[in-house]
C-alpha cells in the first residue's frame, strides 16, 4: 500500500499530558518521514484547539491509515471501525474497572465499555504498539496478533524548566529545618494508591523521621478517593505534613522533582508510569513497588519492592535516604535509565515501529 | 568509593532481603508494635467504600460502627503546654459535648435501625425477584419477527448484491451471523452489531468481527460517507415510524455514494397472521410494505430501489445517489 498520510485519532487531546505530548510527537514524526499527518479527537483542550479537528470531521480516503491512541472508551471506537481505511492502534493502558468500582462507579463502567472496545478493535488493527511489555500482554490476552513495545514519546526534559522558586525555597527550608521530603506524582485516583502511601509515610515518621513531609502532587480524578485519603490523613494527625497540590504548572513540578529526596510509587496500577522517568531524569532516587509495569519502567534503575507494607516501604524509604553508597548508586542509574527514554530514543524506536507496522499494510 | 560501585545499584532482591530482615528485627524488637500497623490500616478502611452489593452486611456494621460519637478528645501536642490546655478544655466541655453525643448517637443508631429492616426487605425481595423474572423477550427471539428459514432464503439474494463491495459492510442487528459469515467467504470486509452479547459472543469466538450495540447508538458513531455498504434489519421494523425514518436518514449519511443500502423486514401482513399476535400487540411499531420502504429510502437519497422476497419476508436494496443528490428529510 502506497501511505500518503498517517492520521491519528484520539478521545481527548489535554495538555500537561503523557497521551497528549506523545500524540503532539507522533505527529511530527510522521510529517518527518513524509506523510501527511493531522489530529481528530473527541475532546481538545482551548490551546491546543487549532492542532485538531472534530473526528467526525475526518473524511479519509485512498493511502490513508488511521492511528488511534487507546486509552479510555469513546466513540471515536465505533467511528473508526467503519471506516475502511487500514487503522494501527497506539496502546497506553486502560486501568482495570474493578479498581475503581466502589469508588467511582460510572468511570468504572466507562473503563468495562473501554476494554471491550478495545478487544473488538483486535479484528480490525493491523498492528498495535504498546507503551510497555506489560501493556503489550494485556493486548496479546484481548486477541491482538500483531503487537510490538516502543517506549512513549515523552520529554523528561520538557520540564527542567526554570523551578518555581518559592516552591523551591519552601521544600529547602522544610529539609534543612525539619526533616526529609517524600514525593508522589500522580493523579488522585484507588489504582495509584496513595492510601499505602500516606500508611508507610505515617510509619517512616513514628520509626525513623518525626519531621518529614509528604507531597502528593497531581489532579484529582476520584473526588470520593480525595474525601477519604484527606480523612485518614487527618486520623492519622498529618494534616500538616501531608500536601495534597492537585495539579500544578511545570515550574511548580520542577520544583517538586528538585526539592524532594526521594520519589516513591506504590501503584497497584501502571501501564508505564512517566513520573518515574521523571524522577530519574531529576536525580531523584525512586523507590516503587513491582506492580504493572513500574517495574518495567525502572528497569532495573530504582529499589523495587516485592511488597508494600508499611514497615517495608518506611524501612525501604529509610535505607535509601540513610545510605548514601546506595542513593549515589540508585541516582546514577536512574539518570542512565532516563537517558535511555529520552525523547530522542522515543522517537528513533517508535519510527522504527511504524515502519515496520506500515509494512504490514 | 570507586565510580563501578556508583555506577551499579546493589540488586533490589539483595537489598530487599537486607530491608525485609530489619523489618522482622525490629518487629521482634517490639519497635514496630503491631497494633500500631493495625490502626494505620483500619485508618482508611473506615472510610473506603462499602460495596453494599457486594457486602450490605459488612456496610451496616461499618455504619454500626460509625454511629458511636467518640467525645474523648486527643490531646497529645508537640508543644509542651498544649497537652495540659487541651485537657482542661476536653474536661471543662465535657458536659456539653456528651449532651450533644447522646442525640447524634441516638439519630445515628436510628439511622442504622431503619438500614437493617431496609435490608431485610431487600433480600427478601431479591428472593422473589429471582422466582418471577421473565425471559427477556429480544433474548428469546420473541420480538424478531420472522420466521428463521424465510430469512436465510433472502441471504443468497443480498450476497448476489453485496458481493464484491467495495469498502466496510456493516449489517445492523445482524443476529446469529447468516449474513456477515457468508458475506465474509465471499471477500466482503463486512462486520456486524447486535445488541445481544449470547449472539455477538459466538461470532466474535468465529472469527467475525462483530459488536455488541445497539443498531442507532453504533449508526450515529459511524463516519460520514464511510461505509461501502449497510444491511439494516431487526429493529429497523420494529421501532415506530419517526426512529425507522431517522435510521434511514442515517443509513443516508453513512453510506458512499455508489454504496448498497438494504432493509430486511416482514411484510405486515404477517403480522396478522393468528400465531403473531402476542408480537403485533406489543410491537411499538409495525413492519412497513416494501414500497412504504422503497418511497422512504428513495427521498432518503437512494435510488434504484429493488425489492426480493422470501415467504413472508422481503429485502429492500438501493444505492446511494452521487454526493449532491441526496434529499434526506
Amino acid at each position: 500500500m502506497n501511505v500518503t498520510a498517517v492520521d491519528q485519532f484520539i478521545p481527548s487531546l489535554a495538555v500537561h499530558d503523557a497521551i497528549g505530548a506523545h500524540t503532539l510527537q507522533l505527529q511530527s514524526l510522521a510529517m518527518e518521514m513524509g506523510f501527511a499527518s493531522h489530529l481528530y479527537v473527541q475532546n481538545v483542550a482551548p490551546q491546543l484547539a487549532s492542532r485538531a479537528r472534530h473526528y467526525t470531521a475526518y473524511r479519509g480516503g485512498r493511502g490513508h491509515v488511521l492511528l488511534y491512541q487507546a486509552s479510555i472508551g469513546s466513540p471515536v471506537a465505533d467511528f473508526l471501525v467503519g471506516r475502511p481505511e487500514p487503522l494501527l492502534l497506539s496502546y497506553h493502558n486502560i486501568t482495570p474497572a474493578h479498581m475503581l468500582e466502589h469508588w467511582e462507579p460510572a468511570v468504572s463502567a466507562e473503563l468495562d465499555d473501554a476494554r471491550s472496545e478495545l478487544a473488538r478493535l483486535a479484528r480490525r488493527t493491523t498492528h498495535a504498539i504498546a507503551d510497555s511489555g506489560f501493556n503489550e500482554a494485556e493486548l496479546r490476552g484481548l486477541g491482538y496478533t500483531s503487537t510490538s513495545v516502543s517506549p512513549p514519546m515523552i520529554d523528561p526534559a520538557a520540564i527542567s524548566m526554570a523551578p518555581d522558586a518559592a516552591t523551591v525555597d519552601w521544600l529547602d527550608h522544610w529539609r534543612r529545618t525539619r526533616g526529609s521530603v517524600l514525593l508522589f506524582v500522580g493523579r488522585i485516583i484507588p489504582n495509584k494508591a496513595q492510601h499505602d502511601l500516606v500508611r508507610a509515610f505515617a510509619l517512616y515518621r513514628a520509626l525513623y523521621d518525626p519531621g518529614a513531609r509528604l507531597c502528593l502532587v497531581g489532579g484529582v480524578s476520584s473526588p470520593r478517593y480525595l474525601a477519604a485519603l484527606r480523612a485518614q490523613v487527618q486520623d492519622l494527625g498529618l494534616t500538616d505534613v501531608v500536601d495534597f497540590t492537585g495539579g500544578v504548572s511545570g515550574p511548580e513540578l520542577a520544583a517538586y522533582y528538585r526539592g524532594a529526596d526521594v520519589f516513591v510509587c506504590l501503584s497497584d496500577h501502571e501501564g508505564f508510569c512517566v513520573p518515574v522517568v521523571e524522577a530519574m531524569h531529576h536525580r531523584l532516587p525512586v523507590v516503587g513497588f513491582d506492580a504493572g509495569a513500574v517495574g518495567e519502567t525502572m528497569g532495573g534503575a530504582g529499589l523495587t519492592l516485592r511488597s508494600k507494607s508499611p514497615a517495608l516501604v518506611a524501612t525501604a524509604v529509610n535505607r535509601v535516604l540513610t545510605d548514601s553508597r546506595l542513593r549515589e548508586s540508585l541516582i546514577a542509574a536512574g539518570s542512565r535509565r532516563a537517558m535511555s527514554l529520552s525523547l530522542d530514543a522515543g522517537r528513533s524506536s517508535y519510527r522504527s515501529e511504524l515502519e515496520k507496522a506500515l509494512s504490514l499494510l | 568509593m570507586p565510580d563501578t560501585d556508583i555506577d551499579m545499584p546493589p540488586s533490589s532482591e539483595r537489598v530487599n532481603a537486607e530491608i525485609e530482615a530489619e523489618v522482622r528485627r525490629r518487629r521482634a524488637a517490639g519497635e514496630i508494635p503491631a497494633e500500631l500497623e493495625a490502626q494505620l490500616d483500619q485508618a482508611f478502611e473506615r472510610y473506603s467504600p462499602m460495596s453494599a452489593r457486594d457486602d450490605l452486611q459488612a456496610g451496616l456494621r461499618a455504619a454500626d460502627r460509625a454511629a458511636w460519637i467518640d467525645v474523648d478528645v486527643p490531646v497529645a501536642s508537640r508543644i509542651a503546654a498544649g497537652t495540659f490546655v487541651k485537657r482542661v478544655l476536653r474536661k471543662a466541655m465535657a458536659w456539653y459535648l456528651n449532651y450533644l453525643a447522646q442525640q447524634v448517637r441516638t439519630l445515628g443508631a436510628t439511622g442504622v435501625a431503619v438500614m437493617h429492616a431496609l435490608a431485610l426487605r431487600v433480600a427478601a425481595l431479591d428472593g422473589k425477584l429471582g422466582q418471577l423474572s421473565p425471559a427477556d423477550p429480544v433474548e428469546n427471539g420473541d420480538v424478531q419477527g420472522l420466521p428463521p428459514e424465510d430469512v436465510l432464503a433472502l441471504a443468497p439474494g443480498l450476497l448476489a448484491r453485496f458481493g464484491g463491495t467495495d469498502g466496510r459492510l456493516l449489517h445492523a442487528e445482524c443476529g446469529d451471523g447468516w449474513l456477515i459469515c457468508k458475506l465474509v467467504d465471499s471477500g466482503v470486509d463486512a462486520y456486524g452489531t447486535d445488541p445481544r452479547p449470547s449472539l455477538v459472543d459466538p461470532l466474535l469466538a468465529r472469527g467475525m468481527d462483530a459488536w455488541q450495540e445497539c443498531t442507532e447508538k453504533h449508526l450515529e458513531a459511524v463516519a460520514p460517507s464511510s461505509l461501502g455498504g449497510l444491511v439494516l434489519s431487526g429493529i429497523v421494523e420494529r421501532a415506530p415510524l419517526a426512529r425507522q425514518r431517522d435510521m434511514v436518514a442515517s443509513a443516508a449519511r453513512v453510506v458512499r455514494a455508489g454504496g448498497r443500502f438494504a432493509v430486511v423486514s416482514t411484510d405486515p401482513s404477517a403480522w396478522s397472521a393468528d400465531q403473531r399476535q402476542g408480537e403485533s400487540d406489543l410491537s411499538p411499531g409495525r413492519p412497513l410494505h416494501a414500497s412504504t420502504w422503497s418511497l422512504l429510502i428513495e427521498r432518503a437519497g437512494f435510488g434504484g430501489c429493488e425489492v426480493i422476497r422470501s415467504g413472508e419476508a422481503f429485502a429492500v436494496i438501493a444505492t446511494r445517489a452521487a454526493a449532491g443528490g441526496s434529499t434526506a428529510h
